[in-house]
């Protein structure tokens, strides 16, 4: 990863003045902004069915009662706080539905890592408080995080609703039919990633709301 | 399948117009890696739904995704629950982040606001005062208040809407204060 800077900005290995600079950086920022753009509208092809048919699922799993968990590394993990906060506390006219994200209980965070080892955090949590027929939601861009795939294969196995976002090809998070709703955004880049998978899981809260109130 | 397409399209607009204010973002990743090359660290803070935008940027600065990159200094306000419950239960909920900016502000420092609640208005307003850089972040449905020096609108009303682009604008001034800091100082900088 260390030459992607080096291919993305030239200038800054070479002897370019300050005008160059900002030119390039505004050139490549603007690229960035249409990558995102066209990213994002490609999701609906890609995802379209799967949005709707995991709003389904996820709908009729919080009328009977499920409750959400939410969980993933770094920005991810705040990104798993997002979700479960918009559905917790839904923007406007939403309806509230029961969702956590793992990784605000710090406490609980810090005496597994330092009791069973950091790839055990997120699996022992759905342990605890995982129920049949809830919903664990898991966040990762390389689809490698060991937290994450021994927290989904947890959740699999008690019987709960598996879902993955995840980036490039999907890496372990897509082998072996491991999720049962997963969403990969086809990308090299870990923030375009990140970006287009808020995006996916917003749609994916309106789409759960309209199928509460249908 | 028709409404993820609409839900989608409706994202176009607000993603592609941040074209824009590519210059400002540019002009403010300037200054801030003129911030950080004095010493300066990044302060962080949003309420709400703008928390995880808060801890979002405090992780990508201290922790890079592309090996290789500089480690800077950053801190969200929004991490301490007792801190910021027993700030919001002496001296008010308005006072979240100006309290904790004042004990932990320094003149060379940059203060990022997400939103427009009155704890973030406060926040950049104490910020302002003690002489760091000032950093707003709001959509468009956020009305005009306290100036800041730069101020980044993303144009939505749909609060998810803003939080995404929000996404993109954060880990452009990410990406580019780590272009500026590797160049020599720009000219006029503060």
């Amino acid at each position: 990863m260390t030459s992607d800077f080096a291919m993305l900005y030239p200038f800054l290995y070479g002897t370019a003045n300050g005008a160059d600079v900002l030119a390039q950086a505004r050139a490549s920022t603007e690229e960035k902004i249409a990558e995102i753009v066209a990213l994002r509208r490609s999701m609906a092809a890609l995802h379209g069915e799967g949005l709707a048919a995991c709003a389904k699922a996820m709908a009729a799993a919080f009328g009977a009662g499920a409750r959400l968990f939410a969980f993933g590394n770094g920005g991810s993990s705040t990104d798993a706080q997002d979700l479960a906060q918009t559905f917790a506390r839904p923007p406007a006219a939403g309806q509230p539905v029961p969702a956590l994200a793992l990784a605000q209980d710090v406490a609980v965070l810090t005496a597994l890592s330092n009791d069973v080892g950091y790839d055990l955090v997120f699996a022992r949590q759905l342990a605890a408080l995982g129920r049949p027929g809830d919903i664990a939601v898991g966040l990762s861009t390389s689809g490698g995080s060991p937290n994450v795939l021994n927290a989904l294969e947890e959740a699999r196995r008690r019987g709960m609703i598996t879902v993955g976002l995840v980036g490039y090809d999907g890496g372990k998070m897509a082998r072996d039919g491991r999720v049962e709703h997963l969403f990969v955004v086809p990308s090299a880049s870990v923030h375009r990633i990140q970006e287009a998978q808020i995006t996916l899981y917003h749609v994916l809260w309106e789409l759960t709301q309209q199928a509460l109130t249908e | 399948m028709d409404e993820v397409a609409a839900a989608l399209e409706r994202r176009v607009g607000p993603g592609s117009v941040l074209v824009e204010d590519v210059d400002q973002v540019l002009r403010a990743c300037q200054d801030m890696a003129v911030r950080f090359r004095r010493g300066g660290k990044l302060i962080v803070f949003g309420s709400g739904g703008a928390v995880t935008d808060a801890q979002h940027v405090a992780v990508e600065f201290v922790h890079p995704v592309i090996v290789g990159k500089q480690a800077l200094p950053a801190v969200s306000l929004t991490n301490d629950v007792a801190i910021v419950t027993g700030i919001a239960g002496s001296t008010g909920l308005d006072d979240i982040f100006a309290g904790q900016l004042r004990l932990l502000a320094s003149p060379e420092d940059i203060a990022m606001g997400f939103g427009q609640c009155a704890g973030v208005l406060r926040g950049l307003a104490v910020a302002r005062e003690s002489g760091l850089l000032t950093v707003g972040l709001r959509g468009e449905r956020d009305v005009p208040a306290e100036p800041v020096d730069h101020l980044l609108v993303v144009r939505s009303d749909d609060p998810l809407v803003v939080k995404e682009v929000h996404m993109t604008i954060y880990h452009l001034l990410w990406e580019l204060t780590h272009v500026f800091l590797e160049q020599p100082e720009p000219e006029g900088a503060r």
